[in-house]
């Protein structure tokens, strides 16, 4: 019987050997993909192993059905060797692996927070650059909250010359009233002369009727003396009506010539040349106009910048939202950690399960037994583990959802 | 002579041909000084080849004159400089102004 048992035992803990080790290979491949070429040869290996005892076994029966109590115990002891030799492999493999992935989730912690607080300064400093640019195009204002610079400057000098040009227009029409009223006064003095003419008339004809009156006193003789002198005396007043009349004429002639005086005074008053100031009015038109443009290309060029600082700052949202995939690593990184730990608790656990099958020697109850806990166990902690880690998926599926993110 | 009148359509149409300045003032308001019974007075300035300020002086004085009868002033062929120096003086606010004939 005992015999018997050897012989099933041996095989059979080779092959639950082999059955582990795949199993632990195929774990730890999984969770570490860079380790599958070296995981892979190692299985082989055992493989090799596993097929090459068996055979040994088969093929050396008889002889092995004599020593095969001295063989069990030695074909044991040897797998305990080697499974505490994979174990303790695997054990710095996974130390390693550990705190690899620790300063890989520090980093990238450290790479996130960084980013996030690169980001927000960012968006700052171009909400600080449109404010500057708006600043720089609004108008500067006096302490009164008035506007200055060149566009009330240029306003201020067309608003002048307006009424400079309003004003010699004024003037201008203020002369020509005057040069009218001047050709009034001219007109008003070719009638005196006129008058003067008849006057002149009228003397003539009263020195010619006192010439007459005389004539007649003298053909009187002594009764005509008395008349004489009064002829005499009209003669005279004639004469004096003239030279006064002489002297209203000069007068007349001094006034005309003095109103033509006044007459080319009130032309040069009048007669401005408007054509200089036109040019100046044009060119403050022109400048006015330059004005308007450059203040239409400054306000394009502001809009472009509040546009162009929107799309950054739509840009570092995106941005900063992304970074949100550092909660989503970091939860890998603790679900793999956790993960390396179960590894590492699955080998423990099947060499525990090894180590009782090969010391059990109580017969094939007791070892079903055993294999049978160890199958419960093992179930039992696969499914809780599938339970942990369906959990751990969910939550990562939902932060990955999340899309909002709040800046400052 | 720079300055002509034609009656037309109960309208004093006076051309000012050349220079119109300070020469022509006399002459200028004897052609509508006399006018007080038509309700337009029409300048044509088609033909002026140049305006100094006395000019606008002048027109200033007829409008004077065609208020105090009750007519109106409007300015007609007015074009190049002189619509410049029109348009410097601001009298659109004050006449009536076309370009045309």
């Amino acid at each position: 019987m005992d015999v018997v048992l050897q012989r099933m035992t041996n095989p059979a803990a080779r092959r639950i050997l082999f059955a582990g080790a795949v199993l632990a290979a195929a774990l730890l491949a999984w969770w570490m993909p860079a380790s599958a070429p070296l995981l892979v040869l190692l299985v082989a290996g055992l493989g090799f192993w596993e097929a090459r005892v068996g055979g040994d076994a088969h093929g050396a029966r008889p002889a092995a059905d004599t020593a095969a109590g001295a063989a069990g115990d030695q074909y044991t002891e040897d797998l305990r060797q080697l499974l505490l030799e994979v174990q303790s492999s695997l054990d710095t493999e996974f130390r390693q692996v550990r705190g690899d992935l620790t300063q890989v989730r520090e980093l990238v912690n450290d790479a996130v927070a960084q980013l996030g607080q690169s980001f927000t300064a960012v968006n700052q400093m171009t909400r600080q650059q449109t404010e500057v640019s708006t600043e720089v195009v609004a108008p500067a204002r006096t302490a009164e909250g008035e506007e200055f610079g060149v566009r009330v400057f240029v306003s201020e000098t067309e608003s002048m010359l307006q009424t400079y040009v309003d004003t010699v227009i004024e003037m201008s029409k203020q002369s020509v009233r005057t040069g009218a009223s001047i050709d009034d006064i001219v007109d008003r003095m070719a009638g005196i002369n006129s008058l003067l003419d008849d006057l002149r008339g009228i003397a003539r004809q009263t020195t010619m009727l006192a010439l007459n009156a005389s004539i007649e006193a003298a053909r009187a003789g002594e009764q005509g003396r008395g008349f004489a002198v009064v002829a005499q005396q009209v003669h005279q007043l004639a004469q004096e009506a003239n030279t006064f009349n002489e002297q209203i004429g000069n007068q007349v002639k001094n006034a005309l010539h003095l109103t033509e005086q006044a007459r080319e005074s009130v032309s040069t008053m009048a007669s401005h040349d408007l054509t200089e100031s036109l040019r100046a009015r044009e060119r403050i038109g022109q400048r006015m106009h330059d004005l308007q443009l450059l203040d239409q290309r400054y306000e394009n060029g502001v809009q472009r910048i509040e546009s162009l600082s929107q799309g950054i700052e739509d840009e570092i949202g995106r941005a900063i939202r992304a970074l949100q995939f550092d909660d989503i690593v970091t939860q890998l990184l603790q679900a793999t950690e956790y993960g390396v730990d179960g590894v590492s608790d699955y080998i423990q656990e099947i060499r525990q399960i090894l180590g009782d099958l090969a010391g059990d020697r109580d017969g094939d109850a007791a070892r079903g037994e055993t294999l049978r806990s160890a199958q419960r166990a093992l179930q039992e902690q696969r499914e809780k583990r599938e339970q942990q880690r369906r959990n751990q998926r969910v939550v990562t599926q939902e932060s990955m959802q999340e899309g909002e993110i709040e800046l400052f | 002579m720079a300055l002509e009148t034609i009656e037309q359509d109960n309208a004093l149409v006076i051309r000012v041909r050349g220079d119109f300045d300070f020469r022509l003032h006399r002459s200028f308001r004897n052609t509508y000084r006399d006018v007080t019974d038509t309700s337009r007075f029409v300048i044509d300035l088609s033909g002026t080849s140049y305006m100094d300020s006395s000019a606008l002086g002048m027109l200033l004085l007829l409008r004077e004159h065609a208020q105090a009868h009750g007519a109106k002033v409007e300015l007609r062929g007015v074009a190049g400089e002189v619509a410049r120096i029109i348009r410097i003086a601001n009298f659109e606010q004050l006449f009536t102004i076309s370009s045309e004939n």
